[in-house]
């Protein structure tokens, strides 16, 4: 989803819980787009913006007096266009002029006693700023204007008629230009065409009989005199028949696949914008594109948005007046989603949906830049979590989901997602998940050091008082004290309480000592080394202490980290993983 | 219509002008219908939707007939087009919207306050500043024009020039809010005062009305004045006034106002200087009678007027007598149907004639 520049901040008040937002499925996308619908769409009519009880959350028991349906808009940054600030400078709200309130309310009627009961003791109302006599309508909708292009459209339909076709408004503009008596000239030749084609004999007794067969069906005064032609041929009719050809003009688009169609279908509709902003019909325009992904194949599915998201950014003459909203589940759109305008929403126990942009997340600009690039198709699938364990490497990739099955905890089936953060800088990712508020654990390894503290002790310590801040906005004495405390153990304690957990060595040292040992052995012997290292893992199978890290650590990579924890995963079957793997998936599995 | 004003090269240079624009217009030039007419074409030429034009005019009753002026050329007011009084401008633009957040410390829910709460909220003042047995409402007039022409209550010149009126006008508007009251007197006052304090107030009004039309200039005060001149850089102005016509400076006015205006060199200044109303002669005598040579002329072809002398000597009332007896008497015979309410006489010295004459 995409933020529109001057809409920063975006809420549904849920102050509280006598305050309820529509909800009618699982999380709310499509809620979220029936709520600004009701503020900015003018095809909406308002027997569609007279909600019902069915729209208040299922959370509610019954509707009383007090309960209402709230949505409400903060835009900021509208003062830059005179238009824009022409419409909305008188919605500013009491307190703050940098920012305009836009709301709509479903309540019940002012002049009733007592509980509402039916659905007509509701009525709604639109106003800005935090009076209820500023309303507003129509005048501002016509301007400042939301379009939806739901999901599962159907694209095919809607290009073959005329009236709910993207291509009429483009075509009607070309045409309104178009001398009329070079049209008359077509019009003529198309009818000379017309009467060529009837010439034939056989099309003739065809058209007469269906016109006989007709006449007597309907009697005289109802004869409709039908007969057979390429296009009507009245020349203010002509562009009608204008027909949008794929292949070189070969064939129709209804014989485009349904992706192409999605596609063309699109690109009209973004040329319908363009044209509506050029002529100053809209001052601002929200597209709103339910479920993009429908139809489109992956590589599709990146390139479109991608350009869609970079023609949004950069408009031409500064900022480009339109805003494109995506609800989507798929990872291709996420990827090439700008980083700061993602919104989340996630379906909480207690409170309905919640919503968390990563607009309002403090990110450096470097810990952005590695964001921006860590978020591929694989990874932004983070987004679309329910948990998140984080780790090291591919190593711990391969093997944590096999663990987390003989634990009893399938992470497909509990949505939770396992991600590499390919070394050992977890700090921005831990940082972007705690602001989406994504449950996570991280797996690091404890890389002990010949001087010094180990390497993990630093780096839990860091990313707990990280976790701190955000959550708190500081960190206190007790937990300072803590992060500090000498005493290895009882740090690692402190640190599972924040979801990080550390093991004794690195992950195969660790796996090796922990009964693995013999799996180990196996999987290292596929590497087919010559003989001196063939003579170490003979020597550590008959004495497993005598286990050397550094040089166990140097066949590993040998074999490859990755490679070497698939095969391993292969073979294990249903051992016990280490305490502190099952850990780090319990403490995730159970926030989910 | 527009054709109509090509005739005219005054109409028709304010009719093309492109920046800000005064029309010095004396009466019957015509100078609303040219106000009229390039509003419409400003309308659709020069603004566009969601944009528009403000027109400020002296009373309702300007308004009204704006109104039915700019309906016959299609212009419809509400939305893009603002006409009324300045007092509404400011009530309904700026007070009403933006009471809260421009800081004008206005009680919540207030409203305009009657006749009989000002007089109540006057007379609780005059008992707090001045006491005594004194009739309160013989200062109301002066206190009014104290408040309207100093606008500046941090300056010297408010505290300075009259102390009393200045203590007064203070406890006046105290005793209103205590009441949740305004009075018209501050609505202009209020939006100054707004419009100064706060930079995107004037930003905003600038996005909704980038121009302003001012009807009868001469007549609309000091606080319409320092809007138009200071606060609202890059609003374009066009306005029409005619320094000599000012019959309200009891209230305020300041005719002085727009000839500086019009003095300003971004400013293009335009006279009309046709008088479609009378006759040639009579417009000849009434710069005699102003003692001022304005080129005002009748147009070619323009009826001359016939202009009666009666000299007389002797005191005054020896020339009202006569004027009474003989004078209006055959004036009123020459064109029926006049009666003495349509007829005006304009005396040498500032004093009342008609002293126990019925009309």
């Amino acid at each position: 989803m995409c933020f529109p520049p001057f809409v920063s901040v975006y809420h549904k008040r849920l102050e509280s819980p006598s305050h309820a937002e529509p909800k009618q499925n699982r999380v709310g996308k499509s809620n979220l787009l029936s709520a600004l619908r009701l503020i900015f769409d003018p095809t909406l009519p308002d027997s569609a913006r007279q909600l019902g009880l069915s729209d208040f959350w299922d959370g509610l028991e019954e509707p009383s007096a007090d309960d209402k349906i709230i949505v409400s808009i903060e835009v900021q940054e509208f003062e830059e266009d005179m238009d824009i600030l022409a419409l909305l400078t008188d919605y500013r709200l009491d307190n703050d002029p940098q920012t305009v309130r836009l709301t709509y309310e479903f309540r019940p009627r002012a002049d009733l006693v007592g509980n509402p009961t039916t659905e007509d003791d509701y009525e709604f109302v639109c106003y800005g700023g935090e009076s209820e006599a500023k309303r507003f309508g129509h005048e501002l909708r016509r301007r400042i204007t939301m379009d939806v292009l739901p999901a599962l459209r159907d694209a095919e339909g809607d290009l073959a008629n005329w009236r709910r076709s993207p291509l009429r408004p483009l075509i009607e503009n070309a045409f309104r230009d178009v001398d009329r008596e070079e049209l008359q000239e077509i019009s003529e030749a198309i009818e000379a065409a017309t009467s060529k084609i009837s010439e034939f004999d056989e099309v003739r007794s065809l058209a007469e009989s269906i016109g006989e067969l007709f006449a007597e069906m309907s009697g005289p005064k109802q004869d409709i005199k039908p007969c057979l032609g390429f296009s009507p041929t009245d020349p203010a009719r002509l562009c009608r028949n204008i027909r949008l050809l794929i292949d070189e003009g070969l064939r129709g688009i209804n014989d485009a696949s349904l992706g192409s169609a999605n596609l063309v279908f699109l690109s009209l509709k973004a040329l319908e914008l363009r044209q509506l902003i050029v002529e100053n019909r809209r001052d601002y325009t929200f597209l709103a594109i339910e479920e993009p992904e429908a139809h489109l194949h992956p590589h599709l599915q990146r390139s479109v948005y991608r350009h869609l998201f970079e023609s949004v950014q950069e408009g031409e003459e500064g900022e480009s007046p339109l805003s494109v909203f995506l609800t989507t589940h798929s990872p291709h759109i996420a990827s090439v989603a700008p980083l700061r305008s993602i919104l989340l929403l996630r379906d909480t126990p207690n409170s309905g949906t919640k919503g968390c942009s990563t607009a309002s997340i403090e990110l450096t600009e470097p810990e952005e830049d590695d964001l921006s690039r860590y978020l591929d198709v694989t990874r932004a699938e983070m987004l679309f979590a329910r948990g998140v364990i984080l780790v090291e490497g591919d190593a711990e990739r391969f093997l944590v989901p096999t663990f987390a099955k003989t634990i009893g905890k399938p992470l497909d089936f509990l949505g939770i997602s396992v991600c590499s953060v390919a070394g050992t800088n977890f700090h921005p990712y831990a940082k972007f998940l705690t602001g989406l508020g994504i449950p996570f654990s991280i797996i690091t390894d404890w890389d002990p050091r010949q001087k010094g503290a180990p390497l993990g002790y630093s780096r839990a310590g860091k990313l707990i008082r990280m976790i701190e801040m955000s959550q708190k906005g500081a960190v206190s004495a007790k937990v300072d004290a803590a992060i500090k405390n000498p005493d290895y153990d009882e740090f690692c304690v402190f640190a599972e309480e924040y979801g990080i957990f550390l093991n004794d060595y690195t992950l195969e040292v660790d796996l090796f000592k922990d009964e693995f040992g013999p799996f180990i052995i196996e999987t290292l012997r596929e590497g087919e080394f010559g003989p001196i290292r063939n003579g170490w893992i003979e020597e550590w199978e008959s004495e497993p202490d005598t286990v050397d890290i550094t040089k166990l650590l140097s066949l590993v990579d040998a074999i490859g980290k990755g490679r070497f924890a698939q095969r391993l995963a292969a073979r294990m079957g249903e051992l016990v993983p280490p305490a502190y793997i099952s850990q780090a998936i319990n403490f995730v599995a159970d926030l989910v | 219509m527009a054709a109509e004003l090509r005739r005219n090269p005054g109409q028709w240079a304010a009719y093309n002008s492109t920046g800000h624009c005064i029309v010095l217009a004396g009466p019957g030039s015509g100078k609303t219908k040219t106000l009229t007419i390039k509003l419409a074409r400003m309308l659709s030429e020069d603004v566009d939707a969601p944009r528009g034009i403000a027109c400020i005019t002296y009373n309702n009753e300007c308004a009204r007939e704006l109104e039915q002026r700019l309906d016959a050329l299609g212009v419809e007011p509400g939305g893009r087009v603002f006409i009324g009084t300045v007092h509404s401008f400011s009530l309904t633009q700026i007070i009403l919207p933006y009471a809260k957040l421009a800081g004008l410390d206005l009680p919540d829910g207030f409203r305009v306050a009657t006749l009989h709460e000002q007089r109540g909220a006057l007379q609780l003042a005059f008992e707090r500043v001045i006491g005594g047995s004194g009739n309160p409402n013989d200062l109301s007039f002066s206190m009014g024009n104290y408040r309207r022409s100093i606008l500046n209550r941090d300056s010297e010149q408010w505290r300075t020039t009259n102390p009393q009126l200045a203590a007064l006008v203070e406890a006046y508007e105290e005793e209103l809010r205590a009441h949740n009251l305004i009075d018209f007197d501050d609505m202009p006052l209020l939006a100054v005062k707004a419009l100064k304090n706060n930079q995107w107030l004037q930003r905003a009004i600038l996005a909704k009305y980038p121009i302003l039309f001012v009807d009868e200039y001469q007549d609309l005060g000091r606080a319409l004045h320092s809007i138009v001149m200071g606060l609202c850089t890059g609003i374009r102005l066009f306005a029409v006034g005619d320094v000599d016509q000012s019959i309200y400076g009891f209230t305020g006015a300041h005719p002085d106002l727009l000839q500086r205006l019009a003095e300003r060199e971004d400013v293009e200044t335009v006279k009309l200087r046709f008088n479609y109303r009378c006759g040639s002669r009579i417009v000849e005598a009434a710069q005699y009678a102003l003692g001022e040579d304005r080129d005002y002329q009748a147009p070619e072809g323009a009826e001359e007027g016939t202009i009666f002398f009666h000299p007389r000597a002797g005191a005054y009332e020896q020339q009202a007598n006569h004027l009474f007896s003989t004078v209006l008497p055959a004036a009123l015979t020459r064109i029926p149907g006049v009666l003495f309410g349509d007829v005006a006489v304009i005396y040498c010295v500032f004093r009342s004639i008609a002293t126990g004459i019925p009309i």
